[in-house]
């Protein structure tokens, strides 16, 4: 028992120091590239665990997370044009939009399942970026220019690494709670058998909007941030299919049933991809990231925390101790 | 306590239930039995509230439930032990027993339903960690029904529950629904054990291509000369 608490402790403490380091980082005057490099790590794990809500406890996959992100980012962008209000002001209601169209969207399309809600949740984005392609107040297919901070490039970076650092881990550990909460073991009880979990009183199409309307929330404020950090919006370039894909995968990469799989598969997959074209090449790159997922897939289709975890319990297993 | 008046269920214009009606009294154990195809398990859906009638009524404790989703008819304490032993396979044994108490009321009482499980069926006190995919095909069946008894069911309905099983878990199977009976659980079973149902219940009904052609006594059926060659090959 006391080792126990030692191990949380110990686990806390762990989590804490980490996290200071990570904050500190910038102060190290480390090379710019580092800076947008963890940036784009951050935001990736914010993505996929906010994916994840919906994705990976209920097991129902969408490709429109991009359009929740992109809501977001335009309004921030729209905000900061025509009113000239700064984008860490309106973040907030940039997710408060997205949460609003997810709950316009998420009531007629999560009635689908399976591969039904999966093409219409990429047809939303599809049709959001014809939308913003032909209107004209956001900019249409020019797009449009926030004003940059008036700090020097360093200082512009240091803040936007330490706001992503913050919504990631904020996001992380919500996700985290909600996995652990009791709305959690609903959602995963939908995963498992939505008519079981049906039988037992669980409301399954309230549980499944409220994860859908949350996790859109969260890309939402983060899509936001991302635009004022690259300082335009555009439809082809915000509500880049790939990116919504990019976040299925990493978190099938590290495994959806867990908070765990998705940080992980965020941070290995966009450090790898970034570090190989930067130091060996992008056609190089291409190849080992699409190796890397085929042999996830084939060998570890729950992921790989979940193939680490399994280790783990045979080894356990073999040395004659019981895992009961 | 459970009325089913007149049902009408179908599926895509064909019809699956004509016309059923039954009624449970308070604890009472009704089966209905009957060869495959014959809309058991759509009956019990159908009171479950995963398929809505097309017309007909359903009324449990004097309130009319078949226009309430499936979980507002849960949280009435009306409980379906779902067919083949669906479990959540990737959870562990005692995941599975607290997803049956999800509902507030039943959460309040769980310490109380898991003592009255691990009474029913102390094997699960013993492996509350282990997988409910890697139990036995019994086991599995007695899971399930333990999850439905932390429901706190006022009527506990069971969708054949010994499907593929073999015969020493269908007599144990039987036995539990016997030990329940006594605890005073109202019970609707749905059941191709023709004789082992009709021996067990107070009343049962005969359903056969979504009709009901016979309902008695389980005694009385049971000695039916056409139930005999129909369904015991007698």
């Amino acid at each position: 028992m006391r080792d126990k608490t030692n191990g949380r402790y110990m686990k806390y403490g762990l989590f804490l120091i980490v996290m200071f380091m990570l904050f500190v980082f910038p102060v190290l005057k480390p090379p710019l590239f580092f800076l947008s490099l963890l940036f784009t790590a951050y935001m990736y794990v914010a993505l996929a665990e906010s994916w994840n809500l919906m994705g990976g406890y209920t097991g129902y996959i969408s490709l429109g997370h991009i359009a929740f992100f992109s809501t977001g980012a335009y309004t921030t962008a729209v905000f900061m044009n025509r009113f000239g209000v700064s984008p860490f002001a309106t973040a907030l209601l940039g997710g408060f939009f997205a949460a609003v169209l997810a709950a316009l969207v998420g009531y007629p399309v999560l009635r689908l399942k399976g591969a039904y809600f999966t093409i219409s949740s990429l047809l939303l984005a599809v049709v959001m970026q014809l939308i913003f392609m032909n209107w004209d107040f956001v900019g249409s297919s020019v797009g449009l220019w926030y004003k940059l901070l008036p700090v020097s490039i360093e200082i512009n970076r240091m803040i936007f690494y330490e706001v992503m650092l913050f919504l990631a881990t904020a996001i992380t550990l919500i996700v985290r709670w909600v996995e652990k909460s009791k709305f959690g073991a609903g959602l995963i009880a939908i995963r498992e058998d939505e008519d079981v979990a049906k039988t037992m009183g669980i409301n399954s199409p309230w549980l499944k909007m409220k994860a859908f309307i949350l996790g859109a929330f969260f890309a939402g404020v983060i899509g936001g941030v991302y635009g004022y950090y690259i300082a335009y919006v555009h439809p082809e370039v915000t509500f880049n299919i790939n990116t919504s894909l990019l976040i299925l995968l990493m978190s099938f990469f590290g495994g959806c049933r867990t908070w765990v799989g998705p940080l992980f598969g965020a941070i290995v997959l966009s450090l790898v991809n970034q570090l190989i074209v930067t130091f060996i090449g992008a056609e190089i790159s291409r190849i080992l990231y699409g190796m890397l997922l085929v042999v996830v897939i084939i060998f570890m289709p729950d992921g790989v925390i979940h193939y680490i975890r399994g280790l783990f319990v045979h080894r356990k297993i073999r040395h004659g101790d019981s895992i009961l | 306590m459970l009325k089913v008046n007149k049902l009408y269920v179908e599926y895509d214009g064909v019809p699956a239930l004509r016309d059923i009606s039954l009624i449970v009294n308070e604890k009472e154990i009704v089966s209905v039995v009957g060869a495959n195809g014959g809309g058991k398990t759509t009956l019990l859906r159908t009171i479950s509230g995963l398929i809505k009638p097309t017309s007909g009524t359903i009324e449990f404790m004097g309130e009319e439930i078949h226009t309430l989703s499936p979980h507002e008819i849960c949280m009435r304490r009306l409980i379906q032990v779902p067919e083949g032993r669906q479990l959540f396979p990737k959870m562990k044994v005692i995941d599975n027993l607290k997803m049956g108490a999800y509902l507030p009321e039943a959460r309040k009482n769980l310490p109380q339903s898991l003592e009255r499980v691990y009474k029913l069926f102390p094997i699960f006190k013993e492996r509350t960690k282990q997988k409910a995919a890697l139990l036995s095909g019994g086991e599995q069946q007695m899971l399930a029904i333990s999850r439905a008894l932390m429901s706190m069911p006022k009527l506990l309905m069971l969708d054949e529950p010994s499907e593929g099983l073999s015969p020493l878990f269908t007599d144990n199977v039987f036995e539990t629904l016997k030990i329940l009976k006594e605890q005073g659980m109202t019970i609707l079973l749905v059941s191709q054990e023709v004789e082992r149902s009709l021996e067990l219940s107070d009343r049962a009904y005969v359903l056969e291509n979504g009709q009901i052609i016979m309902e008695g006594k389980g005694g009385e059926l049971l000695c039916n000369d056409k139930v005999r060659e129909a369904y015991l090959g007698m």
